[in-house]
């Protein structure tokens, strides 16, 4: 067969795989809930894949070795669920319904805040700093009161669709991705397979660490919580927990509401030095022992590449691309990388 | 009509026992059970080259092997045709035990050719899910590789032995 047939067959076949690529990633952007469903699925998959492996090496087939940890998984995450959600609930009502209070306290130190800047500079400025700050922080506890119950209730859809894409991603997900590449050109196929294993093992080990430190920061949240006997224990841990997953800023912004909810309550002393070392403790214990496990697992981007990543990640997607722009950047370098030394590295 | 009632509708069946006594018949995989060697050839790539078609380059970063099902590839090196591969053959192991490694020869299909392409995270999917069977495979590969680099030892001593001789008998 002539060079220039067989070229333009692997064009074609090249542009129908980019094509059905695309498609499924604009898919996945606009029909409400599969994005988040597919993620959620991800994690699933990635969590318990090395359990399935491991049974299956134990002489199980593929479909009882996937079954097996998938229901008892999804058993144990239901019995906690059970347990706790109504505890969550019941907090996060508590604190809706605290929430003027939280904010006359807040708009009082604000007041505090104007006057000792007025003091270096001019009054005018002082009081539009101060209403601006006042207004966006209305805004946002607003909005974020509004969200959730809408969260709540698209999450109905995710609590059912993600488990069953984990099931079929444990028990197929490898047939699938050999069916996807076999549509891939044989002159970018062993690249292309390479490539999807590289990123594979990566995003693996990177979304395990990741959510074991979640999970880690979480519970050590809520256990220094409910000991120094602070209110809205449960809330203010999982939200530090969630929010850790976003580099740098995300310990922060995880801790923030627990004292501004400090600052502004009257009702209850606040030890701050306690309070302080409940989150420092649980990010130590993050940096000792969970941060080299993660280090380890994921390419080694540099700190201004991880700034910019969540920065358009915010800009694009709020905080779930916060969350998701570094394992995302680590698989558009892996990409890069492969795809430039694949075609302009020869060695003659 | 008469072509479609005659054409052999378990072509595809065909074409998986096909893979699979490739399998079976070649050295890598032969220590392999029954139940072993379905889960290769559940894992493995088959792929389809036209004539003509580059299978890989030379200098290109290799992923793995390739296994002949039907057909046959030139191999070349310097656009010089080295030599010739059937049904059966491999080619490009190397790379399965190389990091990174570079191919050392053009290989073109010399005609339509069915491949088994065996790459490097089919062998780490297959360790990972049956260490038995990777470490059969594995243990094949070793010395497929021994016997080469013990092929390629043996040459070089003999070129030495004859450059040597000559050098002598033109002093």
């Amino acid at each position: 067969m002539q060079d220039s047939t067989i070229k333009r067959i692997h064009r074609r076949k090249l542009i129908f795989f980019l094509g059905f690529l695309l498609a499924f990633f604009l898919g996945l952007t606009f029909v409400k809930n599969l994005l988040i469903s597919f993620l959620l699925a991800f994690v699933g998959f990635y969590i318990l894949s090395p359990l399935v492996d491991v049974l299956e090496r134990k002489g199980l087939s593929r479909g009882w070795s996937a079954a097996v940890p998938f229901f008892i998984f999804l058993s144990v995450f239901g019995i906690l669920l059970q347990l706790l959600l109504p505890l969550l609930v019941s907090q996060f009502d508590e604190l809706k319904t605290d929430f003027p209070k939280y904010s006359d306290g807040f708009t009082r130190i604000l007041m505090d805040l104007k006057m000792k800047i007025s003091h270096f500079s001019d009054a005018a400025v002082a009081e539009r700093i101060a209403s601006q700050i006042q207004e966006y922080l209305q805004t946002l506890t607003q909005n974020i009161f509004r969200d959730i119950p809408e969260v709540v209730s698209n999450s109905l859809t995710v609590l059912v669709l993600a488990p069953f894409l984990t099931f079929f991603m444990l028990l197929d997900g490898k047939r699938w991705i050999r069916n996807i590449l076999s549509l891939v050109p044989n002159s970018f196929f062993e690249l292309a397979l390479n490539l999807n294993y590289q990123i594979s093992t990566q995003m693996g080990g990177f979304v395990r660490a990741r959510l074991l430190e979640t999970l880690i920061i979480g519970f050590l949240t809520w256990i220094g919580l409910i000991m120094i006997q602070f209110p809205y224990a449960l809330f203010l841990a999982v939200l530090a927990g969630v929010l850790n997953l976003i580099p740098y800023i995300g310990p922060f912004i995880g801790a923030a509401p627990a004292f501004l909810i400090a600052m502004t309550n009257t009702g209850i002393p606040v030890n701050y030095t306690l309070l302080c070392l409940v989150y420092i403790f649980a990010q130590v214990i993050d940096m000792a022992i969970i941060v080299p496990l993660v280090v380890a697992k994921i390419v080694n981007l540099h700190p201004v590449t991880v700034v910019l990543a969540v920065m358009v990640g915010s800009q694009m997607m709020g905080i779930l691309g916060m969350i998701i722009s570094i394992p995302l950047a680590s698989v558009m370098k892996v990409t890069f990388q492969s795809l430039y030394a694949h075609s302009t590295d020869f060695r003659r | 009509m008469i072509n479609y009632f005659w054409d052999n509708i378990f072509k595809g069946d065909r074409k998986e026992k096909s893979v699979y006594t490739t399998l079976k018949n070649n050295i890598l995989f032969k220590d392999l059970n029954p139940r072993e060697l379905q889960l290769v050839q559940n894992i493995v790539n088959v792929r389809h080259f036209q004539k003509g078609e580059v299978i890989f380059q030379y200098g290109e970063v290799g992923v793995g092997m390739y296994l002949i099902v039907s057909g046959s590839v030139d191999i070349s090196l310097n656009g010089k045709i080295i030599t010739k591969l059937k049904e059966g053959d491999f080619f490009g192991e190397l790379a399965l035990a190389e990091e990174n490694g570079r191919r050392t020869a053009d290989t073109i299909s010399a005609e339509e050719c069915v491949m088994i392409g065996f790459f490097r995270p089919d062998m780490f999917e297959i360790a990972n899910r049956n260490p038995s069977a990777g470490v059969k495979i594995l243990f094949r590969l070793s010395q497929v590789l021994g016997t080469r680099l013990l092929e390629t030892t043996t040459l070089i001593s003999t070129m030495r032995r004859d450059a040597r001789l000559n050098d002598q008998k033109n002093s």
